[in-house]
């Protein structure tokens, strides 16, 4: 099927070149070259040039971010730029992300460039190319890994730098669970086994895990969004194997043994509900779940480990993500924000947020290989670097491509809305995803695509 | 004039202007006339009629609820009363705080996990129902925090009514042997009656606007199950851009509240009616 507005689109070798860096980084000899040549590279000193300017930054809330909050004070110092700072919930994020590009208001000089909204911003001319900026100040992106980094350029083109490659795993409660369920079935009978009042079976993430869990057991139950994305875009909601896993994930684990109200829940909520205890097994980022083993926050820290999440009839398949920095194009001072991105996405800054933070989706080569590094998330005899490198490896086989569709957001809304009344009992699994995929077939066509 | 009209207006005018456009902010040259071609969709779409039943709905229960129970509580804070003032100015604190403030802690009283009200319930082995998740719960969650929050504002209006009645008519009644009960039916609830109905009205327009608690509670779930039009307009200009469609929504919205405010001014209940 084609499309009328393939200047929006990634095209299908821009997302082969994505997923061919995710499937790349598997190697650790490509690691070890990448880091001897970001060593070896000549990268241009923080500048004072721009000192006394103040810069406004916008990131939703990660360890990342957490992280570089902390550490601000020695970019001021460094640069003499001041930061205006905020951190916000995803879901209060995004649109107001969308609102301040679109009204091209200038107020952000910074902000995250989310992967799921990349193929929309990109499409609509909202982030600065920094391709210039990274020519003049000899940036170091070979030691970026070529996956995430892929995901924000277009040609020659560079809208963002990522500072996460954001893998799926599975946490789980080694004083509940002696051994991590492996597939599907599994994972039903653990939760069951463990489900009771004061803790639950299954935590599903809260608002945005309707969409990035999701996927997970979609794709395992032989299922997928589109037919074949980028280029054939025909809608495959209302399949068998789309209403089996609906009816699987959301009306048998999340409505029986899932968190209750957890659907309704921000990230901040399903945190603080894992650093509490009240859960057994949390799938999601790994960004997100390094956040209990926050020791001054979370009772939980040193009885949890990790794993892949489980596999169904048709394999395993870990989400991954890649978000970056971008600059927006109304901003007024984009040199001066092209020097807080180079030094929040340097290698020095992302090494000292991941080994005094907890941020191991880290995106440099170079850190992956670090021994310090490893040691630090080796977590409960997990080696969460290896997992994190296998997610990233899983993904290179290209099941991520549905997340590249400018549409995909109002697809997903769709979706979340079927799996939200199939998880409240309020609709059948069949029902609600037939309505979300007739749904879906005109918001595509208003977007100028045939579907039919 | 000109300025005055401009400022009310305009925004208005460019509403209703947008609304007959496929306008959508990540499209270049999406501003451009389509007629009623958004109105027709809206008329076509599930998810619309839904949100204007929901809208019915909360407004039907929050108004009600806050006219009878802001009459009980006027009548009873207009009798003497130990402590009679300190209570006023206790009743009163709802109506201050911040909307956001009102969702978050309703939101909290309404999280099983978190509320307060476990400490009641777990000693008994009672679980809290997903209260903000299960279909035939959430939106009476909704209408609880509104109650909570606005039914001061129907019973400082209905008070200040109550302590302007005549005194004439009640004493001429007690002279005659009324019970309080035809009293209250057949002297103070006709005085009453354009205040009823100005409390009521500024309720209805403003339960319209019950945004915060939608946003900050359920976020218009589980499914659809309590997303006001409001709320699906928002999501679709500020989660989508798609602008165009979402005026059309706000444009219906606006026909509707304004013809309900028609209509309430114009009931022969403005004018007080005494036996």
């Amino acid at each position: 099927m084609s499309s009328s507005r393939d200047e929006n689109r990634v095209g299908r070798r821009a997302f082969l070149r994505t997923v061919a860096g995710l499937g790349a980084l598997a190697g650790p000899g490509v690691l070890q070259a990448a880091a001897v040549e970001a060593a070896a590279a000549d990268v241009v000193p923080p500048s004072r040039r721009f000192a006394g300017t103040t810069i406004r930054v916008s990131m939703f809330d990660t360890a990342f971010p957490r992280g570089l909050e902390r550490l601000l004070p020695r970019f001021t110092e460094l640069t003499g730029i001041k930061v205006e700072f905020e951190l916000l919930g995803f879901s209060v994020f995004v649109p107001r992300a969308d609102l301040e590009l679109s009204g091209a208001t200038g107020a952000l000089d910074a902000m995250t460039l989310v992967f799921a909204q990349s193929g929309r911003w990109i499409g609509a001319g909202w982030p600065e190319d920094l391709a210039p900026l990274v020519k003049a100040s000899r940036f170091d992106l070979e030691d970026l890994l070529p996956g995430p980094l892929a995901a924000m350029r277009r040609g020659d083109r560079i809208y963002g730098v990522p500072w996460l490659a954001d893998s799926q795993l599975m946490l789980y409660r080694t004083d509940l669970v002696s051994r991590p369920p492996d597939t599907f079935d599994e994972l039903l009978e653990v939760a069951r086994r463990v489900h009771s009042p004061a803790v639950a079976g299954y935590l599903p993430a809260g608002k945005t895990g309707l969409n990035w869990v999701f996927p997970t057991f979609l794709y395992g139950f032989g299922g997928r969004f589109f037919a074949n994305p980028p280029d054939d875009l025909r809608p495959a909601l209302a399949t068998p194997e789309a209403i089996q896993a609906a009816d699987f994930w959301a009306g048998h684990l999340i409505r029986s043994f899932g968190v209750p109200g957890s659907a309704n829940f921000e990230d901040a909520e399903a945190i603080a509900t894992m650093q509490q205890g009240r859960a057994a097994i949390w799938i999601h980022s790994l960004g997100q779940l390094t956040r209990t083993l926050d020791r001054d926050k979370s009772t939980a820290a040193d009885k949890v480990a990790f794993a892949l999440p489980p596999r169904g009839p048709t394999g395993r398949f870990p989400q991954v993500a890649s978000h970056g920095l971008m600059i927006p194009v109304a901003s007024r001072k984009k040199e001066a924000a092209w020097e807080f991105i180079r030094w929040a996405t340097s290698r020095e800054t992302m090494r000292r947020v991941a080994l005094d933070f907890q941020h191991a989706a880290i995106t440099r080569a170079s850190i992956l290989n670090d021994p310090e590094f490893k040691r630090k998330y080796r977590l409960a005899g997990t080696d969460v670097p290896a997992l994190h490198e296998a997610a990233l490896r899983a993904a290179g086989a290209g099941y991520m491509a549905y997340r590249t569709v400018p549409e995909f957001p109002a697809v997903t809304e769709r979706v979340v809305i079927a799996l939200s009344a199939i998880a409240a009992g309020q609709r059948s699994a069949r029902d609600a995803m037939t309505a979300a995929h007739n749904e879906v077939v005109q918001v595509l066509e208003k977007a100028g695509h045939r579907v039919r | 004039m000109v300025v005055l009209a401009l400022v009310t207006l305009g925004p208005l005018l460019y509403l209703f202007v947008t609304s007959l456009t496929p306008l959508d902010l990540t499209r270049p040259r999406s501003f451009r006339f389509v007629g009623l071609d958004n109105y027709r969709d809206l008329l076509a779409d599930g998810r619309f009629w839904n949100s204007v039943q929901v809208q019915a709905r909360l407004s039907a229960a929050t108004v009600t609820a806050q006219l009878g129970l802001g009459l009980g509580l006027a009548l009873l804070l207009n009798r003497p009363l130990p402590l009679r003032e300190l209570i006023r100015t206790a009743f009163i604190v709802p109506l201050v705080l911040p909307p956001i403030i009102v969702a978050i802690v309703w939101k909290i009283l309404f999280t099983p996990l978190l509320t307060p009200l476990n400490l009641l319930t777990m000693p008994l082995g009672l679980a809290q129902p997903p209260w903000l998740t299960d279909p035939d719960l959430a939106l009476w969650t909704i209408v609880v925090a509104d109650i909570w929050e606005w039914t001061p504002f129907t019973t400082l209006i209905l008070l200040a009514a109550l302590q302007m009645l005549p005194a004439e008519p009640l004493e001429a009644a007690r002279v005659d042997g009324a019970s309080a009960w035809q009293l209250f039916l057949r002297i103070v609830l006709p005085l009453l009656r354009p205040a009823l109905v100005v409390a009521g009205l500024f309720r209805l327009i403003d339960s319209f606007k019950a945004f915060p608690l939608v946003f900050v509670m359920t976020g218009g779930g589980p499914g659809v199950a309590t997303e006001p039009t409001n709320y699906y307009a928002y999501t679709q200009a500020f989660g989508h851009t798609v602008i165009g469609y979402s005026s059309a929504m706000i444009v219906f919205m606006l026909a509707v509240v304004t013809a309900l405010s028609v209509v309430a001014l114009r009931l022969p209940g403005l004018q007080p009616d005494v036996e």
